[in-house]
């Protein structure tokens, strides 16, 4: 990821200078979509916390310290709002499970978005595989093969160190090689 | 130097995060030079990851939709103006509660050192008729009014004052005896009166002119 955002173009944001807001948008909005979609899985949702990134992003520039480098802060800022809406998802869920039992309503089958783009059934397995790791697990997998993202750099997002980031991408690793075995066994 | 197949496997994970150093890295070929086991290992791990990045990549390499920067404008304009609203109206209360406590304790302070009494209205006296009857006047509703003896006070010019008499202090305030002492805190009786018959010309003044001469009220006629 080309980090070029010289300090002068936060200090310019701080000021309110809206052409440089504009470019440190543009400059990160595809890459924080791409995290909110690859953990929310929608798009719609995704554009949405991409917006509550940014708002979110600009408010606390003030407070930003060098320490953390910017793309880190921001995909933590990103990752924040879109645990935030899993969240809010799965209380809907429940709310909606529960209501289904009371009203004895029965729901479609639903075909999974993702089943349709698969290009084969390895793939399907792998995939059914990530989405039934716990949250830990699939965000390092996502952080780092879709982000491409260096082991300091996941430890820096999710303030959690390296050691742990190893721990959690061989154990993730570990489980889908056991899927595609299975697979293979069958 | 030669390695378990335990040891191997952990180096082929680290491998896979980029994280050999160049001793492991050697160690580990050598290892898997000679081990088909821990070499059919690293096959499946690399096998995981050949499949796994084009299925996100296929999910997942969208293009957003490009924010509009009105919008984000005007929503951290908003939630700024806001914040800024809900301080100054806490700050805004907070100073109407602190002078209301303040202004609390200043009356209460007042009460004990304020020598001027108490802000109590007097209730008028009948205006005196020219006739010279006495007549008898009924007391009712008294209240007691606090006042603090001034200097150069009597008993009589207290009494006058208030357009009473002394014989109803001293009994407010049990006393034996007509003496006044500066400072001293007497209850003054105010009461509303009933007039039974004409007033003696001779009565009381509303108002207190220290320099008028008393006039004794005799409700006796």
């Amino acid at each position: 990821m080309n980090e070029a955002h010289p300090s002068w173009l936060i200090a310019e944001c701080i000021a309110g200078n809206e052409a440089a807001i504009e470019m440190l948008v543009r400059q990160y909005e595809s890459s924080v979509f791409r995290l909110a979609l690859s953990i929310v899985g929608d798009p719609a949702e995704a554009n949405e916390i991409t917006q509550e990134t940014f708002i979110a992003a600009l408010r606390s520039l003030p407070g930003y310290q060098e320490k953390k480098s910017f793309q880190a802060w921001l995909y933590t800022i990103a990752l924040n709002h879109s645990r935030s809406h899993l969240r809010k998802r799965k209380i809907l869920e429940r709310l909606r499970t529960t209501l289904t039992t009371i009203f004895q309503v029965e729901r479609q089958k639903e075909v999974s978005p993702e089943e349709a783009v698969m290009q084969s059934e390895k793939e399907a397995q792998i995939w059914r595989s990530l989405s039934q790791l716990d949250e830990r697990h699939r965000i390092v997998v996502v952080l780092r093969y879709f982000h491409e993202l260096s082991i300091a750099e996941i430890s820096e997002i999710l303030s959690v160190n390296e050691g742990t980031i190893h721990s959690r991408l061989h154990s993730a690793r570990e489980k889908l090689r056991g899927a595609l075995k299975n697979w293979h066994g069958e | 130097m030669q390695i378990t197949h335990a040891e191997a496997r952990r180096l082929i994970q680290f491998n896979a995060d980029d994280a050999l150093d160049k001793r492991q890295t050697i160690t580990l070929s050598m290892h898997l030079k000679d081990c088909s086991e821990c070499r059919a290992y690293a096959e499946e791990i690399k096998e995981v990851e050949s499949i796994l990045l084009p299925a996100m990549r296929r999910r997942w390499n969208l293009q957003p939709i490009p924010l509009l920067m009105d919008t984000i404008h005007v929503k951290r304009n908003t939630k700024t103006q806001t914040s800024i609203i809900l301080a100054t109206r806490t700050a805004v209360m907070s100073v109407v509660f602190l002078a209301f406590i303040f202004s609390v304790w200043q009356f209460s302070l007042s009460g004990r050192q304020n020598p001027s009494p108490l802000p109590v209205s007097i209730p008028p006296v009948p205006t005196p008729s020219t006739q010279s009857t006495s007549t008898k006047v009924m007391l009712q509703n008294c209240e007691g009014m606090m006042y603090v003896v001034q200097e150069n006070d009597t008993l009589e010019s207290i009494a006058y004052q208030f357009a009473t008499s002394k014989e109803d202090i001293m009994a407010a305030n049990n006393m034996k005896a007509e003496t006044v002492r500066m400072a001293m805190e007497i209850i003054i009786p105010v009461c509303n009166f009933t007039p039974t018959g004409t007033i003696n010309p001779t009565i009381l003044a509303t108002t207190y002119t220290p320099s008028v001469s008393p006039t004794t009220f005799t409700p006796d006629g």
